[in-house]
């Protein structure tokens, strides 16, 4: 299969059914014909002790990764992704837009971003990530990654060992996801508490900076770019704190709140 | 995943202005070091290599060399502003004392600390000796 970022794509091989059943389902709003020369070419292989996974021309019984289960291959099949695309800030967030405009999600794993960013998109937004965005620092823009959400039943508790038990994917039509990147207008840290009602709030610049730090997934590339791309994004536009514990709560605090502001980015 | 570290002081930030007043030439030498610790005599200097980027309730410092990124709350960065290395650690917390509303003698283990910790972090360095 050929998975596609922008104008790029890697060509997935596998021997494992499961394997390409899964990935097919993960990347559907992803999947491209034969690209005429893809950045690089991936195999999968069932192992006895789980999956290994060799790029390009790597050979021989101990290359490549050994990966334990599906939802390692998943996320490695979409680093790799990533890295055909250097040039973009790389951002562990979920991204929504509306009205021409991106709301970022970024935050660590269980802080509710697939959760958020479905219930917004079960309203009317479009959908540009759940777990990794590019953003295009010449144009402050985030780019477009679909990958199938996988969304936490909500009477789940965080067990990082049952992950793939405890989430499911959640099925988007082709017509709410974004295609093109987006003018980011407000960014959202989203922060999961037990019994919390929806709270949305300004957050100050410095603690909006350290956080978008922490969030990048490929920070060592860009280094001091990076650092004065994130000062001067968290100058420019509005960011905010969302404490929750129940995602749709969430999800029609931001539409209340920030609606308006993305008609001033788009408009 | 970035590296980042939140840096601050506690020098009563929403009391201190970016600008305060002349700084007069230093302190006594007589206030005893902390254990292990810088004393009010140290000079420290920001080193050429690390980069700053000014917000609205802080500084955003990043140390190219660590790929490290720091932020420093409103007390810090008035400290870190006063390491020029011409200013001793007496003196920085003499100048801050002005715009604090605590005496030089209070500000100066604060002082202290913060420039012990931008010291650790390899963001400043010791004025060199004439």
């Amino acid at each position: 299969m050929h998975i596609k970022l922008l104008r790029n794509a890697i060509t997935v091989r596998t021997d494992a059914s499961e394997v390409a059943e899964w990935l097919a389902r993960s990347f559907s709003l992803m999947l491209a014909q034969q690209p005429r020369r893809p950045s690089f070419e991936v195999q999968i292989l069932r192992s006895t002790d789980g999956y290994r996974i060799l790029r390009d021309c790597e050979a021989g019984p101990s290359a490549g990764r050994l990966l334990p289960n599906l939802a390692e291959v998943r996320r490695e099949v979409a680093i790799m992704l990533m890295e055909t695309r250097p040039e973009l800030l790389w951002l562990h967030a979920g991204a929504v837009a509306k009205g021409g405009a991106a709301v970022l999600l970024p935050g660590p794993w269980g802080s509710g971003k697939s959760s958020i960013a479905t219930s917004l998109c079960a309203s009317g937004w479009l959908y540009l990530s759940d777990d990794m965005v590019g953003i295009d620092m010449e144009k402050n823009a985030a780019v477009p990654f679909p990958i199938t959400p996988l969304v936490r039943e909500p009477t789940c508790a965080l067990h990082a060992d049952h992950w793939m038990a405890i989430k499911r994917e959640f099925r988007l039509s082709k017509r709410s996801v974004c295609k093109k990147p987006q003018p980011l207008a407000v960014a959202v840290f989203p922060e999961y508490k037990p019994n919390a009602p929806a709270n949305l709030n300004r957050c100050d610049t410095l603690a909006a900076s350290m956080k978008l730090f922490e969030s990048c997934m490929n920070f060592r590339q860009h280094g001091e770019r990076a650092v004065a791309y994130i000062a001067e994004l968290v100058r420019k536009i509005p960011v905010y704190q969302l404490t929750y514990s129940f995602a749709p709560a969430a999800a029609a605090e931001i539409e209340h709140t920030l609606e308006p502001l993305l008609g001033e980015v788009s408009g | 995943m970035g590296r980042a570290v939140f840096l601050g002081c506690t020098i009563r930030p929403e009391t201190l202005a970016k600008e305060s007043a002349n700084a007069p030439n230093s302190m006594s030498d007589s206030i005893p070091d902390e254990a292990g610790g810088v004393g009010p005599s140290f000079k420290p200097r920001r080193r050429s290599t690390v980069r700053q980027h000014e917000l609205p309730d802080g500084l955003l410092i990043f140390n190219p060399q660590s790929l490290k990124a720091f932020a420093l709350n409103a007390s810090a960065s008035a400290v870190w502003d006063l390491c020029d290395g011409n200013h001793t650690i007496a003196d920085i917390a003499l100048e801050l004392s002005q715009c604090a509303g605590r005496t030089p003698e209070e500000l100066l283990p604060d002082v202290a600390t913060a420039v012990q910790k931008l010291l650790e972090l390899g963001l400043v360095e010791q004025d060199a000796l004439p």
